[in-house]
């Protein structure tokens, strides 16, 4: 029997993440969703980061509870941490809560 | 589209509202609506260039935006000089936005040195806190606030960003926010670009609520922001801060009934009217306008082009068979290609007021410089004309209107001397006028100096010294190329380089340029231009074999060429119910061989003051005629404004009826005076 090829579960968000570019975001985001039964976000990269990205992966977030797929947040950068902050998004717990993050991954 | 070319376009918008904000504040600096609308552009454009990645336009924005908020304060006055600065400055954002290598920073660092120039010696009167005022009122003031932020799904897109403004709210005071996620939906669900996060803040600050109001000025109308005192909050129910019922700030602290903080009782801080029409006002906004590119509505026009080439070709087809029903499809098919039509070419049409507001900025700035106050007066700013008209039309306005400034008003000590105001003026007036738009720039200046055109028409042997000739022909060497008459050349004008030119673009666009002066009362420059430049209502005609287009708007009425005008060979004169109108035989002047039919038509058409009467063979009909420019090769001949293709598939040229007249009186002219020598 040939072997499959397990799917790549891991995506690295682009630096910028912001309205300017958050459709094409959302859009990988949705292919790699639709690729996988799991999947890990790396943020690190994100340095342009608002509104729009702290509600995709926010929604990310919660499609992947929803649908019984576990998505894991990893390594949010200063910048992504500044904007989530400036939203309320105040403590690590917080964080946790919200977006499942899981960090030094 | 792009979203950073959607900012630019918004950005076009609002420096137009910047731009003439500023220049009528020079005019009325105790306005306070100008102030607001100044600042709210202001505000809209380092909030949308902060979010779409433009960090210098923010900071720039941010700067000069501090520098105004004195003005909106009211704590200094927007006099002359400090509105040359902003302007200045508004320049230079444009250029950061437009073309980001032009732009120097020292110019930029200069006008904000400037700008603060302006401002700083009131700059210790800026309170440290905004909003914070004195304390004789602060005795009525709770002890913070409770606020829930809902904006409206679009807002994001709009260039606003709400994590701006709680970050101004934090300025006001120590502030603990907690975001609502629960409107965020699944991915399949989500618009990436609409918003859908809900905030309530609990800010700790005795400022009043107009502070806050402050704060969400420029959103209120996309957003809902419910607003209580704190004290109340934490005596009626702490743990349900949201919503409650409006409460006055100043009212003195009082237990709010338990009704009143029941969701069911809720109420806004905006009065309940208002608060009603948001949502509808908002719904009104989404539909009332959409953002196309321009190309696509091009791209329509050529299709809807296309249509009515077929709608003709099968109308000719229907007629020429028996079939009823054919025709009455045919029929049906022309009405919708008629309606189809009408209703594209409203899409295209711009109000000609999006292209006047550029001009205050001009006389503005031309009226400083060259020391001669000018008030500039524009009306009719909501004749439609199709947009592309607009794009041709702006150079040559710009040229006319300096030309009215730098020749036509006269300097302040002449204009004293004339018993005159001091202040010039300039009008700049469109209307519509049948099928066309009349433009016309008129200014109170000195007039034109007809003898000086005349000597200088004869010094270029243009004419003949003492050759009898009309004022109005000699104001038209003011359109002969390289003709001035000015005595010194300046930056603007004098190089006799200009007035031609704008002639040729007006004719291109198939409109004419008119001129009229009185000696010592002023000029006025009217051009005449057709409403589209895509499809025309045209007379169809035949001239020998060929077939033929004359413009409908030029067209006053057809007549039969009588025996005995056809007997005034040579005199070339219509007897047109007494009045005499000169004709041109079309056979004559396209070189048509052979002998014309028995019942030759006169069509009588009108250009500028003219009526000429140009005999055809035949006049076949109206005709939807779709205008296709004619090849470089026929670039030249300028008797042919373009060409069509009829419902046969064969072509038709366009006449152009003002050349076409211009060319038959040079025959005239040199047929006489062949027969004078």
């Amino acid at each position: 029997m040939a072997e499959v090829t397990e799917p790549k579960r891991w995506l690295q968000l682009p630096p910028d993440c912001s309205i300017a570019s958050i459709r094409q975001v959302y859009e990988t985001i949705r292919e790699a969703f639709s690729r996988n039964d799991r999947l890990e976000i790396d943020c690190s990269a994100v340095d342009k980061a608002d509104v729009t990205s702290i509600q995709l992966l926010l929604s990310t977030a919660e499609t992947g509870k929803a649908q019984g797929r576990p998505v894991v947040l990893t390594a949010f950068s200063q910048s992504l941490r500044n904007t989530l902050r400036r939203a309320g998004f105040s403590s690590e717990a917080m964080i946790d809560q919200h977006f499942h993050k899981k960090d030094g991954v | 589209m792009d979203p950073t070319e959607i900012f630019r376009q918004e950005a076009s918008e609002l420096f137009e509202t910047l731009e003439g904000a500023l220049l009528d504040l020079g005019l009325r600096p105790d306005d306070r609506e100008l102030v607001d609308s100044a600042f709210r552009a202001l505000h809209t454009i380092k909030g949308s260039g902060a979010m779409f990645g433009f960090d210098k336009v923010a900071a720039f924005t941010h700067e000069f935006e501090t520098a105004f908020e004195l003005v909106r304060k009211g704590e200094i006055k927007p006099t002359q000089e400090l509105i040359a600065v902003a302007l200045a400055a508004k320049d230079y954002i444009r250029a950061l936005i437009e073309a980001p290598d032009s732009a120097d920073p020292i110019i930029g660092d200069a006008i904000l040195d400037d700008l603060k120039r302006f401002v700083s010696p009131l700059g210790p009167v800026l309170p440290a806190e905004p909003g914070v005022e004195t304390p004789v009122v602060s005795e009525s003031r709770p002890a913070g606030w409770q606020l829930r932020l809902e904006f409206e799904s679009h807002i994001l897109r709009n260039g606003s960003n709400p994590l701006d403004l709680l970050d101004d709210l934090c300025k006001l005071g120590p502030c603990f926010v907690v975001p609502l996620t629960d409107g965020v939906p699944l991915l399949d669900e989500l618009e990436p670009e609409d918003c859908y996060l809900k905030w309530d803040v609990t800010l700790h600050s005795g400022c009043d609520k107009a502070a806050i109001d402050d704060v969400f000025m420029f959103v209120q109308d996309e957003m809902k922001l419910t607003l209580v005192p704190l004290a109340q909050v934490e005596r009626a129910a702490p743990a349900l801060a949201m919503p409650v019922a409006e409460v006055e700030p100043a009212a003195p602290p009082a237990p709010a009934p338990a009704a009143a903080v029941s969701p069911a009782a809720a109420e806004p801080s905006t009065p309940p009217e208002r608060k009603r029409e948001e949502p509808k006002r908002a719904e009104e906004r989404g539909i009332a306008t959409v953002r196309v590119q321009a190309e696509r509505l091009d791209e329509l026009m050529d299709r809807v082009g296309e249509l009515v080439i077929a709608q003709a070709r099968l109308s000719q087809l229907a007629a020429a068979g028996s079939d009823l029903s054919i025709k009455m499809i045919a029929e049906e098919i022309e009405r919708l290609a008629a309606s189809l039509r009408d209703t594209t070419m409203g899409a295209r049409m711009v109000p000609i007021g999006s292209l006047f507001g550029r001009f205050r900025r001009l006389v503005h700035d031309l009226s400083r410089d060259l020391g001669k106050p000018v008030e500039f007066v524009t009306s009719g700013e909501d004749t439609e004309l199709d947009k592309t008209m607009i794009e041709c039309l702006a150079d040559p306005l710009v040229h006319l209107i300096r030309n009215a400034i730098d020749h036509g008003i006269e300097d302040s000590e002449t204009r004293a001397t004339a018993g005159k105001t001091e202040k010039g003026r300039i009008e700049l007036q469109a209307i519509h006028s049948g099928a066309q738009v009349l433009v016309t720039v008129r200014d109170n200046g000195g007039g034109l100096n007809t003898a000086r055109i005349r000597a200088k028409a004869e010094e270029q042997g243009l004419i003949a010294p003492g050759a009898a000739m009309s004022d109005h022909e000699i104001h038209q060497f003011l359109f002969h190329p390289g003709f001035s008459t000015a005595q010194t050349i300046s930056a603007l004008s004098g190089r006799g380089v200009g007035m031609d030119v704008v002639k040729r673009t007006i004719e291109n666009m198939r409109g004419s340029i008119d001129l009229s002066t009185k000696a010592g009362e002023g000029t006025c420059v009217t051009l005449r231009l057709p409403l589209t430049l895509a499809i025309i209502e045209g007379l169809l005609i035949r001239v020998g074999e060929g077939r033929y287009i004359i413009p409908l708007p030029a067209v006053e009425e057809c007549v039969e060429l009588t025996a005995e005008d056809e007997r005034s060979r040579g005199r070339n004169f219509l007897n047109v119910r007494g009045n005499l109108v000169p004709f041109l035989r079309l056979r004559e002047i396209l070189d048509v061989s052979g002998s014309p039919g028995q019942h030759q038509k006169t069509i009588i058409i009108s250009t500028g003051e003219t009526r000429v009467g140009l005999v055809a063979d035949q006049i076949i009909g109206n005709h939807q005629t779709v205008i296709k420019s004619l090849s470089k090769l026929h670039s030249d001949v300028t008797i042919f404004s373009g060409a069509t293709i009829l419902g046969d598939g064969s072509a038709a040229l366009i006449l152009d009826v003002v050349q076409l007249v211009g060319l038959a009186q040079l025959r005239a002219e040199k047929q006489q005076m062949n027969e004078a020598a």
